[in-house]
């Protein structure tokens, strides 16, 4: 759904772990989370969530896999922040904003479906 | 400024154009959808403000628009959600198209990151005298700023 000339010839080859990381939708709501905040762990990830902080960690690392985000060991805890750089920052602006527009569409079409609606705009 | 990220999205409502265009342009239709605080004068160089329940201020500006066919604005963040200050890359532009379709609409949104050097904008490094990132005590300070901003 989403267009665009995010990619760059060099970062082709890691297009594919990109969207396949993408494609889960708490992997995406992770990395919109993280878009955020400058950093976070998982602990501080899972906790609005409803998985648990073991999911939360396989997904970030499946994030990191894909160079979307990174791990940074900060005394006895692990840090995860969106990883800087043309392809993630474009990805993280791509997902902050598409799943914006996704609440937003779905809101005006219940808006808009709903039967009072006719009544309401009498008003 | 074709490497510009940018979002497209697609939806049918059962609504005619006329109707969607009501949603678009009245302030409590448009503040519905959208969510929290939203107003766009419906006129070229209009302005627009957008408050979200998350605490982001976006100011808006009217570049087309073609009544219950077409609206295309751009805007940026004068303060992001939970305060942080806005980043070089939040300036966008959104072009958002009604097609007849039956008896429904289908609308056509697309956003896509420009420069933030172009256009009407303010700067985006956050105001010295705000203090826009350090605080979660005064979000009135840049609230109250959108119309004078947006016109400089």
């Amino acid at each position: 759904m989403s267009a665009g000339g995010a990619s760059h010839p060099p970062d082709d080859a890691r297009a594919g772990p990109v969207f396949a990381a993408l494609a889960d939708p708490t992997r995406r709501s992770l990395l919109d989370e993280l878009a955020r905040r400058p950093s976070a762990t998982a602990t501080e990830l899972a906790a609005p969530l409803t998985v648990s902080r073991q999911a939360v960690v396989k997904h970030l690392q499946l994030l990191a896999d894909a160079g979307l985000v990174e791990a940074e060991r900060a005394g006895r805890e692990v840090r995860f922040r969106v990883r800087v750089g043309p392809l993630a920052d474009a990805v993280a602006w791509i997902t902050e904003v598409g799943g914006r527009w996704d609440d937003r569409l779905e809101r005006l079409r219940a808006q808009l479906e709903t039967p009072n609606h006719r009544r309401d705009r009498r008003r | 400024m074709s490497d510009r990220p940018a979002v497209k999205r697609t939806v049918r409502i059962d609504a005619t154009p006329e109707v969607v265009w009501g949603a678009l342009t009245d302030p409590l239709a448009l503040s519905s959808w959208f969510g929290g605080s939203a107003r766009l004068a419906a006129h070229p160089g209009g302005t627009g403000r957008f408050v979200t329940d998350d605490g982001e201020v976006r100011l808006a500006v009217v570049e087309e628009i073609e009544p219950a066919r077409r609206l295309v604005f751009s805007w940026w963040p004068l303060r992001r959600p939970d305060g942080a200050p806005p980043r070089p890359h939040d300036r966008s532009r959104v072009t958002i198209e009604l097609d007849p379709d039956e008896d429904g609409t289908v609308v056509v949104v697309e956003e896509r990151a420009v420069p933030a050097t172009t256009g009407p904008g303010p700067r985006l490094s956050p105001r010295p005298s705000t203090r826009l990132s350090g605080s979660r005590r005064g979000p009135q300070a840049s609230a109250t700023r959108p119309a004078s901003v947006a016109r400089a």
